[in-house]
């Protein structure tokens, strides 16, 4: 029946020419980039604090417990969620060869999204003092944002849901491309992971998680930000972009596929590996180690992907710019994913539970990953929303370098620091204060890399800013190309 | 859907017929088509029988960790419990210094109210007798956690001699423990079969374990002394730590709120929070 089936097949057929305006895509630009900037303010201030502890010293709404989570949450909804609107609205309609459903939708998710973002981050830094459970913090990691935020948001993604999902099915190609299935993993366990993880258990006195449940609830939400949200919708981004700007065919569809559905079955067990010697059942936290180490499956189909795709294409590295991105970020996403697995093992754990050491691994995912490949994806989209060639890839470079280097010092100040730290409280001859001390050299050294980091986010948003504003007339497709330095490979 | 298109199919060959202007190269078959040539992929390309062996031996690992990974031995045990005696010492020297130079206890044993004129050693008297008649069993007569039920226990019976670890318990957290039980052990609610003031007996009579300078009636266990459980069980480790700042009182209240009837300490003394150090301690 299938090889009949597929016998018959007819490859796709090219639809007319459309002409994309992406007025979506770009609102959904400027409002990450927006977000990036400040949050990314917000980040560095919150690391100066471990070297300048006196910084804003009364000042509660400056206090460190207040901008530590409107950094965190402010750079995964408000830039990293922003930037894959931006770029799904980009994408998906030249995946599907049809036009957006609807720009007015888009332009209203994006703006009801941040809406939320803002809410929820003037709630978290509460300049108030305000104590409702309906504005405050909600006080669990990676679940901050207050109720009224989270209903914003949540209201927000639905309508990005219904959006994508309409031009889905007006799609004029019937084969689905590996990008197609990991936007839509990301569209929906993004609604699937958030409510439940922001379930309101603070505030109804039954009908709630309590306890341990809540916190194995919290985790199983907190992993899942990273694993079924910015994952899914970083790798649709980077499936698309790669070979899009190196003009090369993706190595197999076949690995990408495996990659997508081992990553939904695997990724959901993970939670629990954050409470490993923490107060949930033992054969629970064996459970995450096991299933932890299984995310080698999604993680080497997708590197492997990556790495085959780009096979003779080397040479490009050195001036195309959105492949710089894609693959510092896959040589990330590698590392971070041996790095998590085995810090899943309870031997480890021991070591780096609750060091700096997180901080690091974190960053890793977030910034080295997965803002690596919007960084890519916005380099490739942006000249092309614009119809301009990029503004300076002088500026680009710089910002490579700023963002690539600078992470490097961030984060390997915060393995060695916190290994360090980690083996310093295992001894209990070593009093706590002392520990403190110690990291004096490591958290220098995170605060002059993120540093480095927030320069590249500055240098990116002008050079996006001026490539947008620069009067030129409308370019082609050609001599964006040009620009890029791939006229060569365009060979059109 | 019998009209899609699939790009494995045996004319996956056909070129679309417009040539995307980003272009793909002529080919003569090596690739696929999507989105009428908005993306390519290789053809004929497998999934390595590297990643193949990779994964499968992974997945067998997996299961194999699941099923008998408590066997395996740690590789190296991070939870250092203790250290020497001359390190505990010099800890504890610099900790006095810093922290406990003029510090005072967060409660005393003389803080709590008590019925009637029951003064302390009464408490302490009385405690002992319920403990005796409830919780000897798996607490042991040395209070070291080594009752006779403790051998078939895990995790293993608290020693209520353990200084350290008794002077970090807050009132409430004792409290909680006794009345409602600790979840994931063997301790059992007894809010149900205690009243109240027996409870509270039984919370001094702990606390005046660890104790030293209100060591009283048979609660004054020197630790150097205890030794050898029930049933000639493993000696729990001697408690090798006088208190800490001179005063095993100290302990630390993190909200006394009166639960049950049951007072806690007076308010104004309870609330004798240090400004710093406690929580290092």
């Amino acid at each position: 029946m299938a090889v009949q089936q597929i016998s018959n097949m007819q490859p796709s057929a090219r639809p007319d020419r459309i002409v994309h305006d992406d007025l979506a895509a770009k609102v959904a630009m400027w409002c990450a980039i927006g977000f990036l900037c400040l949050f990314g303010i917000l980040g560095i201030i919150a690391s100066i604090k471990f070297v300048m502890p006196t910084l804003f010293y009364g000042q509660n709404w400056m206090a460190w417990p207040r901008i530590r989570p409107a950094h965190v949450q402010g750079m995964i909804f408000g830039w990293l969620l922003c930037i894959y609107m931006s770029l799904f609205y980009y994408m998906i309609p030249r995946l599907t060869g049809t036009k957006l459903f609807s720009d007015k939708i888009g332009i209203f998710t994006v703006l009801f999204w941040s809406l939320g973002v803002l809410v929820g981050t003037v709630g978290l830094i509460n300049p108030t003092d305000s104590l409702s459970p309906w504005w405050m913090t909600k006080g669990k990691e990676y679940e901050e944002y207050n109720p009224i935020s989270n209903a914003i948001l949540f209201t927000a993604w639905c309508s990005l849901i219904y959006n994508m999902m309409q031009t889905f099915v007006r799609r004029r190609y019937t084969q689905m491309y590996a990008a197609l299935w990991y936007a839509m993993g990301c569209l929906l366990w993004t609604a699937f992971v958030y409510m439940i993880g922001n379930w309101p258990s603070q505030l109804l006195p039954d009908h709630a998680f309590k306890g341990i449940n809540d916190a194995n609830v919290n985790w199983f939400y907190g992993h899942s930000v990273v694993g079924l949200i910015a994952t899914p919708g970083g790798l649709a981004i980077a499936y698309y972009i790669l070979p899009k700007a190196t003009n090369a065919p993706l190595y197999s569809h076949k690995l990408s596929l495996i990659g997508f559905w081992t990553l939904g079955a695997i990724y959901i067990w993970n939670g629990a590996h954050h409470m490993i010697y923490g107060p949930i059942p033992y054969w629970l936290q064996t459970v995450a180690t096991v299933f932890s180490f299984l995310l080698f499956i999604p993680v080497f189909s997708v590197i492997t992907n990556f790495f085959g795709t780009i096979r003779g294409e080397w040479h490009q590295l050195r001036n195309n710019i959105p492949m710089k991105f894609i693959m510092a970020g896959t040589v990330f996403y590698l590392l971070v994913c041996i790095q998590g697995p085995l810090q899943a093992l309870r031997d480890l754990n021991a070591v780096v539970h609750f060091t700096d050491w997180v901080i690091g691994h974190a960053h890793m995912a977030l910034f080295g990953t997965f803002t690596f490949f919007a960084y890519g994806g916005a380099y490739y989209a942006v000249p092309r929303m614009y119809k301009k060639p990029l503004y300076s890839e002088h500026i680009a470079d710089w910002q490579f370098w700023l963002s690539f280097l600078g992470f490097l010092v961030f984060s390997v100040a915060l393995w060695v620091g916190g290994f360090v730290q980690g083996l310093q409280w295992n001894n209990p001859n070593i009093p706590f204060i002392q520990t403190v001390n110690d990291m004096a050299p490591y958290w220098q050294a995170r605060a002059g890399g993120g540093s480095m980091m927030l320069l590249g986010m500055i240098l990116f948003a002008f050079n996006m800013y001026k490539t947008a504003t620069v009067p030129a007339p409308p370019a082609t497709e050609a001599e964006i190309r040009t620009s890029e330095g791939r006229a060569v490979a365009a060979n059109a | 859907m019998a009209q899609d298109t699939h790009p494995t199919g045996d004319n996956e060959g056909t070129k679309p017929e417009i040539v995307d202007p980003a272009g793909v190269e002529e080919d003569d078959g090596r690739i696929h088509y999507y989105s009428g040539g908005e993306v390519t992929e290789l053809a004929q390309t497998r999934v390595s029988p590297v990643l193949w062996i990779f994964w499968s031996f992974l997945i067998v690992a997996a299961i194999g960790y699941f099923l008998f990974g408590g066997a395996v031995p740690a590789i190296h045990r991070f939870r250092v419990a203790g250290g020497s005696a001359a390190n505990i010492q010099n800890l504890q020297s610099q900790l006095q210094a810093n922290y406990g130079a003029n510090s005072q206890p967060m409660v005393q044993l003389t803080d709590f109210e008590r019925p009637g004129n029951q003064t302390v050693d009464q408490a302490v008297t009385a405690g002992s007798d319920v403990y005796q008649n409830n919780c000897i069993g798996c607490h042991g007569p040395n209070q070291d956690g080594n009752g006779f039920n403790a051998a078939a226990l895990n995790p293993k019976p608290r020693n209520l001699h353990d200084a350290p670890f008794m002077q970090s318990m807050s009132y409430q957290r004792i409290l909680t423990s006794i009345s409602k039980g600790v979840p994931g052990t063997a301790m059992p609610r007894w809010e149900n079969t205690l009243t109240k003031g027996q409870i509270q007996d039984v919370i001094i009579y702990v606390l005046s374990l660890t104790d030293f300078s209100k060591q009283t009636g048979d609660s004054a266990m020197d630790p150097s002394t205890v030794s050898g459980g029930a049933n000639g069980s493993q000696p729990s480790p001697a408690p090798a730590t006088p208190p800490i700042g001179g005063n095993a009182a100290a302990h630390t209240v993190t909200s006394p709120q009166p639960i049950g009837g049951l007072t806690a300490p007076k308010p104004g003394q309870a609330h004798k929070l240090k400004p710093s150090g406690t929580a290092a301690i």
